[in-house]
């Protein structure tokens, strides 16, 4: 008895009766030889896509918000002269130690903390942040992974407008605003007034910290009251918010 | 919800409100799909996400049967994942269009006589039939329930993420055969 190699799968989806007929009696056997080739092929896309389709089906339907950040960034891509922006482009090799090591949904203080990203009605946000360690060197931090106390957060934001922003750190209940930004549209570090990379120390701090970026499109960053209001409504007076969440891991003594 | 149909024509016209549509209701399957490949690491998967709806929609105006636009683009998606994959297995640049992404040109090997109903509960069915156990519970949360991230099940039952994406793998490649065998009893019938 012949398995599923790549020709007998073209031939059977190309309907040739022979090889039907040897594998419809043979499919359903738990032929091990045969799940694994299922398991690596990919040369049915097809076939590959409506196994998704059922099986991303299957969990009820969640009414899903607009990531207006990646809509915009999918929506210049699209309309980039190149069609594909290659990963290791220049721009993206010299972002990758600052972008996107960071980049979780905003949400109210003391919110369990999810991957994403939020923006309000007028400006949409993402913040991002890279880790200094002690010794300087620049890491990516892994989702999850504590960071150690000794450690700096440099921090970098996507912004579709010109605006204002207020920086703010959330430990518990406490909600402690850090500085006033301002921000331009696209990628930027997050410059401190007088210029220079903002970055966070984490010394003095332990367990979960969130930081939040709230940018008003106006020419005044918002006030503490105004941008407590935007991180419990996202989208509260037109603001955008942005958060991170981390936890922080304080040396041993 | 606005029809999809009508949503796939605003955006084959170049309608931005059909390209917001699509773009929220389908995104949140294909983040969940390009993180069942373990190696992609978060901003792989968002690169993946991107990538995607780009060729989806830049080849939106030759899709025939709007019908077909999911499978489509999670056809796309998972060609995106695996040549991420490659590139970075192999540290070489791959090719700019695996010769498998899907070609809506082409005839469908997925017969209309099947009903995604039908089918959805054939998967259930198989699930049902897998015995208790790491695989089934794995399954469950991720593909019935939907809530949980490959990562965060592996958290929960104490594994690592490669275990909770093979054994989804695993699942996978079952519902595939299943319906392999039904696409080849309708040719039969």
């Amino acid at each position: 008895m012949s398995h599923l190699d790549s020709q007998s799968m073209k031939r059977l989806l190309a309907g040739d009766a022979a090889t039907v007929a040897q594998f419809r009696e043979h499919l359903g056997t738990g032929c091990e030889e045969c799940l694994r080739f299922l398991e690596t092929d990919s040369s049915t896309p097809e076939l590959d896509g409506e196994v998704d389709r059922l099986l991303l089906g299957l969990a009820p339907a969640a009414e899903a918000s607009l990531d207006e950040v990646g809509f915009q960034r999918m929506m210049r891509r699209a309309k980039a002269p190149r069609w594909r922006v290659p990963l290791a482009s220049a721009a993206a090799v010299a972002a990758a130690l600052l972008v996107g090591v960071f980049s979780l949904r905003a949400g109210p203080v003391g919110d369990g903390g999810e991957a994403g990203l939020k923006g309000g009605a007028r400006i949409a946000l993402d913040l991002s942040a890279a880790v200094q360690t002690a010794s300087g060197e620049l890491q990516r931090a892994e989702l999850g992974q504590p960071l150690p106390d000794s450690s700096t957060l440099l921090l970098r934001y996507h912004a579709t407008e010109r605006g204002q922003a207020l920086l703010l750190k959330a430990t518990g209940e406490k909600l402690e605003p850090l500085g006033t930004f301002a921000l331009n549209p696209g990628t930027h570090d997050l410059s401190a007034p007088g210029g220079g990379v903002a970055g966070l120390s984490l010394q003095g701090e332990s367990g979960r910290v969130q930081l939040y970026l709230v940018a008003s499109p106006g020419e005044s960053a918002p006030g503490l009251d105004a941008a407590r209001q935007a991180i419990a409504s996202p989208g509260h007076a037109g603001l955008g918010v942005s958060a991170l969440s981390f936890t922080v891991k304080a040396a041993q003594p | 919800m606005p029809d999809l149909a009508l949503c796939l024509q605003q955006a084959a016209s170049g309608d931005q409100a059909g390209y917001r549509e699509v773009f929220r209701r389908f995104r949140p399957l294909v983040v969940r799909l390009a993180s069942t490949f373990a190696s992609l690491d978060r901003d792989e998967v968002e690169d993946v996400v991107q990538e995607s709806f780009v060729r989806a929609f830049k080849a939106l105006p030759k899709l025939r049967e709007p019908q077909a636009f999911e499978r489509w683009l999670y056809a796309i998606a998972r060609n995106r994942a695996l040549s991420h994959l490659e590139r970075k297995q192999n540290g070489m640049r791959v090719r700019e269009e695996l010769a498998n992404e899907p070609a809506d040109a082409e005839p469908s090997v997925v017969p209309r006589s099947l009903q995604l109903e039908r089918e959805l509960e054939v998967v259930r069915g198989l699930i049902a039939e897998l015995p208790d156990g790491a695989e089934k519970r794995t399954v469950e949360l991720f593909y019935l329930e939907g809530k949980l991230s490959a990562r965060e099940i592996a958290e929960q039952l104490g594994v690592g993420k490669s275990a909770v994406t093979m054994r989804l793998e695993r699942f996978r490649a079952k519902v595939k055969e299943k319906l392999l065998q039904r696409i080849l009893a309708t040719r039969t019938e």
